[in-house]
């Protein structure tokens, strides 16, 4: 395992704060990188799914510091590949809105492309699945159905949300907006949502149909609840860090900054979100006046050697492959991330479990 | 004569390159490298219809060079363009 200080691993770190901020942030003594480092650099950020941004922060070195030509051609192909993917995206989710409108059913796009328009350059942003949010039940069950008519299989997923496939790419459908499960923040949050309500963003090429989105608060709260649940679950890779940083850094003086906070206070997150926060200023270079609150002392090194090992969803860490693989998979990284879980909120943990194990037996 | 608009210009430090921007995930991406001269025309030309005798104009009127010259050179440059796929008749 290389070392977190190692030129690697400094390098990367200080090339996707240069492209995430698009300023300059290197550590000029790390380069020129050899071709195996550099080899390795481009490699972490794939692991990550952040290779578009430290693309970005490439501009930033001297000429004569390049990665090798043929592996910048291949990152510049990947670059361009991920913004291809990121139209595509942008094209079926207004498809995707204007299907649901046309039947009465609103819909709120949850993360992904929501996230991607915090950043300077949206589409270098890796994107993944399409997660639509569904304000009521009886519009997430007429949305479901509404697929099926169509003949598009829907799977049911353990965690609740329902999954199919629309043109090529993935779709979730959600009945809760903020990955929290205790049952005792459940009308805490549906207020906090009726409260805060939602905004509307639009995508380059489709400004006639808005498609909402999370409002501030409710953003910062969900992209934050959604960093926890997958460091106790299933592992957590630098692009869902990357978004909380952006969206605090957009939204600076736009929200009720105490009110976030006593929304972490009510869900147990003041503790996890003081790390969480260091993690967002000492890594990933967010200037602490964009947080809402000062920053406590904390240690990041168990979430940081989470990300490094697990990468992106903690892909990295085990074969997925096989339905019971797959199984087990979840029980062993929820293992392996105890010492987060544990240290942070007991009781979302055990909800969590609760809820997959439940999950298990009603899946279809 | 209309250039191919599903490649987009990218400039990145001083360098230009004309990429494929509607590749399909796991293909390949075409990219082409160019210098300054044939990126900023690139970067002039949009939708509509040129030739290159108006290439050759915009030549001579940023560079101040001969007309029969920026003229061989935009032709040879069109070329392969066509045969590359980044422009059409």
């Amino acid at each position: 395992m290389m070392r977190y200080d190692s030129r690697v691993y400094v390098a990367f770190f200080s090339l996707l704060k240069s492209g995430l901020w698009e300023k300059e942030m290197l550590a000029p003594y790390v380069f020129p990188l050899s071709d195996e480092e550099w080899r390795a650099v481009y490699d972490e950020s794939v692991r990550q799914t952040v290779q578009g941004i430290v693309f970005e922060g490439l501009s930033f070195l001297p000429r004569d510091q390049f990665p090798p030509e043929p592996l910048f051609l291949c990152w510049l192909a990947q670059v361009a590949q991920i913004e291809d993917n990121n139209v595509r995206s942008e094209r079926e989710i207004v498809r995707l809105h204007r299907f649901f409108a046309e039947a009465g059913i609103r819909v709120v796009l949850k993360k992904g492309q929501s996230a991607a328009v915090l950043y300077e350059q949206p589409r270098q942003r890796v994107c993944g699945d399409i997660d639509l949010y569904f304000t009521t039940i009886a519009d997430y069950r007429r949305a479901g159905h509404l697929v099926r008519s169509r003949g598009i299989d829907i799977h049911k997923r353990p965690d609740g949300s329902q999954e199919y496939v629309w043109n090529g790419i993935m779709v979730e459908h959600h009945s809760t907006l903020i990955d929290l499960k205790s049952p005792f923040l459940y009308i805490y949050l549906r207020r906090l949502e009726l409260e805060k309500g939602f905004d509307s963003v639009t995508f380059a090429g489709h400004e006639d149909t808005p498609v909402a989105v999370p409002g501030r608060e409710l953003n910062l709260l969900m992209l934050n609840a959604h960093i926890m649940k997958h460091a106790f679950i299933s592992g957590v890779g630098l692009r869902q860090l990357c978004d909380l940083a952006r969206a605090y850094y957009s939204y600076v003086g736009q929200y009720d900054a105490g009110e976030l906070k006593n929304s972490y206070r009510r869900a147990h997150m003041l503790r996890w979100s003081g790390m969480l926060h260091n993690f967002l200023v000492v890594h990933l270079g967010l200037e602490e006046k964009y947080l809402p609150y000062a920053l406590p002392v904390a240690s990041t090194e168990k979430l940081l050697c989470s990300v490094i090992t697990g990468g992106n969803f903690g892909q990295l860490m085990f074969d997925r492959g096989h339905y019971l693989s797959h199984k087990l998979y979840t029980l062993k990284a929820m293992y392996r991330n105890r010492n987060i879980s544990l240290r942070y909120s007991v009781l979302e943990i055990f909800c969590w479990f609760v809820q997959l194990l439940y999950g298990q037996f009603h899946e279809k | 004569m209309k250039i191919n608009t599903n490649f987009k210009l990218r400039v990145i430090k001083d360098q230009y390159f004309i990429v494929d921007s509607h590749g399909k995930s796991g293909s390949t991406v075409d990219i082409y490298k160019m210098n300054e001269a044939a990126a900023w025309l690139w970067s002039m030309l949009g939708d509509e219809d040129f030739t290159a005798e108006m290439l050759a104009r915009l030549l001579v009127g940023r560079y101040g060079i001969d007309q029969k010259l920026a003229l061989d050179d935009v032709q040879s440059m069109l070329d392969n363009w066509i045969q590359w796929g980044l422009a059409t008749e």
